[in-house]
This record gives structure tokens, C-alpha cells and sequence, in this order.
């Protein structure tokens, strides 16, 4: 009835691509003129996509509820620093880049919320990655996620700070259904619960909270306050540094940069 | 954490895609405050409206370090609350306790406990109604645009027509309130007493209806503040001298139960409605004779 639309379901770009892609490499009519690389074929086998009713309770079950509670708690609690678990199993990242590594944190901590149900768009040095890339490959088979155009993608991931500005394309939900956003995981070099980078206020803070982003630019802040003007529309974001340290900033959060010095 | 070995379930009874739609509402819902998030809801092995909403947020948060506190009107004992622990343990495995300090995620109906909860600690809520608005909008579409434009006008007329009819504000349970400055939210059957402890409180609330599907969230340290007049202010249901017959409480919220006695045929007495408080007093012989 239209009751509550899914933009995701409509569109299905990238992910048709790879859906053809994996038939390909187990049989599915067409004839690879090549072996296809191990990784892919490992993959398969070892993820689970389908929905089960009773399996025994996986290590990425578990990861994802770990996961998900410190998520929950620094998106209720934003300039409060939670620390990401492990990845449970390191089976080879594909690289961003020739010298850029996406965040494995990060990488985990999005996979946990995708699946067949939800889009994702990923950028990095502010440009979308395709449908090609290996990472987008990556993620899509181990999720069933489609990769959609970033304005309606339900989940972002962006590898580096320089990304910041593309938090100002995406989905910011309607008045009716607020919830229909974006919620993006935005890579950061380091977090500092101690520092003072950004001065926080808003629910889930006793009086006000600081944080601290050493080395960070102030282009992030702007992309951040580009998607928090129309509350209650607006962007969810997660800022993760390499170490797994996790801060949570809902739309509710109001920002104001420190200028120390 | 005792070891399911048998893996008769999956953790947490729900499978991975229910416990992800669950958690991605979780944290639209937390992000929005007092915001109605739908979700799915799943079939559980339980009737929806027994509590399946708060059981489906406790199974999708639930993790194996977890200690659980299962009340039904802040009673460890209930009907209600012994059938979620088991169906709850069973496919987690995850430690139980009827000490709210020693609780990490509490699942409830009807109350909050008594005792100040910590930063550290989940309030599960299982909702039964879920929007305020049902009184003067019975449409859920109509109602949910009038969400959207926070147009609460009728509800405030409902208000006052309360007020005119009937002298005060009679509303025993589900009172409204306005979350964070914007939202209308519902506060579920909890009594009047627990209201104003949602407001800028230390935990974070989660409100789950399974009947209606809908999640809804009050992060920590928000504001709350109940819909009333200057002249018609909000009140609890406190009353002068009232005293819990047991722990000789005289500031919590008190049930009353007939006593049947041998010479006069019995009589009605009231006594803490948050049992484990009320053992922990008479445990710590705070009792006043």
C-alpha cells in the first residue's frame, strides 16, 4: 500500500552485476575464461546469508550482537567513546587503494547491519566507489546488500575524513518517516575521549561533552552540519578510528568546534 | 555464561535478519527520540501482546555477558515474567537476577524499578499502546502526519476537555508526554509514578510493541515532561501517609491486595509494588514497626 516504501528496492544497480557475477563462477551457464580467484569461491562456502530458523549460534552471531550493543550505547550516548570487539575472522580486506587500507573496525561494524533488505554506497578520497571495486564485491557478497546511488543508499560507509563532504548527498528521510535516513560510518585517524576537538551537546549528554579528533580537518565538521539542519530529518553517524574507538553522533547532537590556543 | 551445547536455537532465539531489522530500528528509533520506529515484528512462541515487543528488543540486544531482570509490575515472581526469563535464558544462556543493581538489561512490564538505575543498565519496556495520539486521531496514517508536523493541537484539547468533564487530569496510565521538545510519545502502562523518572535519566529506555510493531526510544539524560496545565499540574499517585505494610516504605508505589483475617474477615493493605526493593529493606532491617 505504500504505507512505508523501501527506495532500495528499486534500486538494484550494482547489485544485479554481482548477483550475475557469482553465478558465473559456480556454474550458472556461463563459462569463465578464467579460474576464479580462491577468495570468492572460500567466501561462499563459509557465509551464511540465507535466513535460518535454528543453526548453531556462529562467531559472527555473536560478533553482531557485541557490535551492535556498543553501537547502540554510543549512538545513545554520543561523546562517549566505545570500543568495537575484533572482527571475528580476517579473511583478507580487499585494499582501497594501492596504499590505502579500508578500516577492518569499520569494515565489521557496517557488514553487521546489512543484508538482503538494505542498500550501501562506500566512499573514499570523496569519490563513490563503484560496483567493480573489490571492497564493494567484498561486502556485497558477505551481506546480500545492493550497492545503490548514494542519495538513497540506507547505509554509508566512508574510509577517510577527506569523504566528509559526501555526507551532505545523502538521504536525510521525510517528515513522515524520519527513519528512512542514512546512517554513516565515517573512518577517522584517532579518537580522544580526553581531548577537545569538538564540544557536544544534546539527548544522551549530562550537561556537555567534548571529544577529541586529533589532526582532523575542518571540512568533517561541515559535512556533518550539512545534514543536521532540517531536525527531525537528518543523518546518523559513527565515527570509527583505527583502533576500533567508536562515537556516536545522532541528529539530536549539536557540534561546535574548539578552537584552542 | 552457562554453554548452550545442544544449539536447539540460534543466541537469542530470532535468526540473524530479524535481530538486524530489530537493531537497525533500535538505533533509528534512539537516534529520534520518542520517535515511532516500525519494524517487523516476528512470530515468537508467545501471543502478541504478552510482551512480544520487549522480548524481541531483549533477543536482538541481548549479548552472552549479559545479566537479565525480568519484571511484570515490578514483581519477579509474575506469570509474565517467569515464562520471558525462561524463554529468554533458555536460548541465550545468559545469567539471571532479581537485583536491579546487579542487572545489566532489565525487561519489564508496567515499572520501573524503583531503585536509580545506572549508565550502565537497558530498560526493555513491553508496550501495549503505542500512540498518544489513538484518543483524538484513531487513524495511524493521519496520526503519523501529525507526528511528523508535531501537531498536537487535539491532544491538547483532549487535555482540557479532561479537565472540564472531569475536574483533573484523569488519566491513570499511558501518559503522554513530550520527549526532547518534539515528539509526543506514550509512556505505556507504567503508572504515573514512573514518569517523571524517564526524564534525564542515567539508563536508556527501549519501548517495544509487538502488536502494533512499532519501537520507540528515550536515550539517557533527555528531557521528558508531561502534558499538563499551570493550574491542572501533572501529579503522581502519591498520597499523604501512605506506607507499605511489609518494608514500611512510605516513598514508593504501592499495590493493594486483600488480607484475609480470622475474626473480622480481612482487610485491603498496600505494599511495594517493586518486590525485590521492598526484600532488600526488609534484608537491610530498614523496617520501621
Amino acid at each position: 500500500m505504500g504505507f512505508r516504501p523501501k527506495p532500495s528496492f528499486f534500486f538494484r544497480f550494482g547489485g544485479e552485476a554481482a548477483k550475475t557475477e557469482e553465478k558465473e563462477f559456480f556454474g550458472g551457464g556461463f563459462a569463465s575464461p578464467e579460474p576464479p580467484p580462491r577468495e570468492y569461491t572460500t567466501i561462499a562456502l563459509l557465509t551464511n546469508t540465507m535466513s535460518t530458523i535454528a543453526a548453531p549460534p556462529t562467531a559472527q552471531a555473536y560478533f553482531s550482537s557485541r557490535a551492535f550493543r556498543v553501537l547502540l550505547d554510543c549512538l545513545a550516548r554520543p561523546g562517549s567513546i566505545g570500543t568495537l570487539p575484533l572482527p571475528p575472522q580476517d579473511d583478507g580486506l580487499p585494499p582501497l587503494a594501492a596504499t590505502l587500507r579500508p578500516n577492518p573496525y569499520a569494515v565489521a561494524a557496517f557488514l553487521s547491519l546489512l543484508d538482503q533488505t538494505t542498500s550501501m554506497a562506500h566512499a573514499a578520497e570523496g569519490l563513490w566507489l563503484t560496483a567493480e571495486h573489490p571492497l564493494t564485491r567484498w561486502i556485497m557478497l558477505r551481506s546480500n546488500a545492493q550497492i545503490g546511488p548514494p542519495a538513497f543508499a540506507d547505509y554509508v560507509l566512508l574510509h577517510d575524513p577527506a569523504s566528509a563532504g559526501c555526507l551532505s548527498e545523502l538521504k536525510q528521510g521525510s517528515l513522515t518517516f524520519p527513519e528512512q535516513s542514512c546512517t554513516a560510518f565515517l573512518c577517522v585517524a584517532q579518537l580522544d575521549a580526553c581531548g577537545a576537538t569538538w564540544r557536544l551537546e544534546g539527548p544522551g549528554i549530562a550537561n556537555s561533552g567534548s571529544v577529541g579528533l586529533p589532526g582532523l580537518t575542518p571540512n568533517v565538521l561541515k559535512g556533518i552540519m550539512a545534514t543536521r539542519a532540517h531536525f527531525p530529518l537528518g543523518v546518523d553517524i559513527f565515527c570509527i578510528d583505527a583502533t576500533g574507538a567508536c562515537l556516536g553522533l545522532p541528529r539530536t547532537t549539536r557540534i561546535e568546534a574548539v578552537y584552542s590556543r | 555464561m552457562q554453554q548452550n551445547d545442544d544449539h536447539l536455537y540460534t543466541f537469542g532465539l530470532l535468526d540473524e535478519d530479524a535481530k538486524r531489522e530489530i537493531r537497525r530500528s533500535l538505533l533509528k528509533a534512539v537516534a529520534i527520540p520518542g520517535h515511532q520506529v516500525p519494524f517487523a515484528s516476528r512470530d515468537l512462541p508467545i501471543a502478541r501482546g504478552w510482551g512480544t515487543g520487549g522480548l524481541q528488543i531483549t533477543l536482538a540486544i541481548i549479548t552472552p555477558e549479559d545479566t537479565l531482570k525480568v519484571i511484570d509490575q515490578g514483581d519477579d515472581a509474575g506469570v509474565n515474567a517467569v515464562n520471558l526469563r525462561r524463554l529468554i535464558t533458555q536460548t541465550t544462556g545468559v545469567a539471571t537476577t532479581v537485583a536491579t543493581s546487579e542487572a545489566s538489561l532489565i525487561q519489564t512490564r508496567h515499572r520501573i524499578p524503583e531503585e536509580p538505575l545506572r549508565a550502565d543498565q537497558i530498560l526493555v519496556l513491553q508496550v501495549p499502546m503505542v500512540d498518544p495520539l489513538r484518543w483524538v486521531e484513531p487513524n495511524l496514517e493521519r496520526a503519523t502526519v501529525m507526528h511528523g508536523e508535531a501537531d498536537y493541537g487535539r491532544m491538547w484539547v483532549y487535555m482540557y476537555e479532561s479537565v472540564v468533564r472531569a475536574g483533573d487530569l484523569r488519566i491513570a496510565s499511558q501518559y503522554p508526554v513530550m520527549v526532547n521538545g518534539r515528539y509526543m510519545m506514550d509512556t505505556t502502562p507504567i503508572p504515573r509514578w514512573d514518569v517523571p523518572r524517564l526524564d534525564m535519566a542515567e539508563a536508556l529506555f527501549l519501548f517495544g510493541a509487538g502488536r502494533e510493531k512499532r519501537i520507540y526510544a528515550v536515550p539517557p539524560h533527555t528531557s521528558v515532561v508531561p502534558l499538563q496545565f499551570e493550574d491542572y499540574p501533572f501529579r503522581t499517585e502519591y498520597q499523604a501517609g501512605q506506607r507499605c505494610v511489609r518494608c514500611g516504605a512510605e516513598n514508593t508505589f504501592l499495590t493493594s491486595h486483600f488480607v484475609a483475617g480470622p475474626a473480622d474477615g480481612g482487610q485491603w493493605v498496600t505494599s511495594c509494588s517493586d518486590t525485590n526493593f521492598c526484600d532488600q529493606r526488609l534484608g537491610a532491617g530498614e523496617v520501621q514497626p
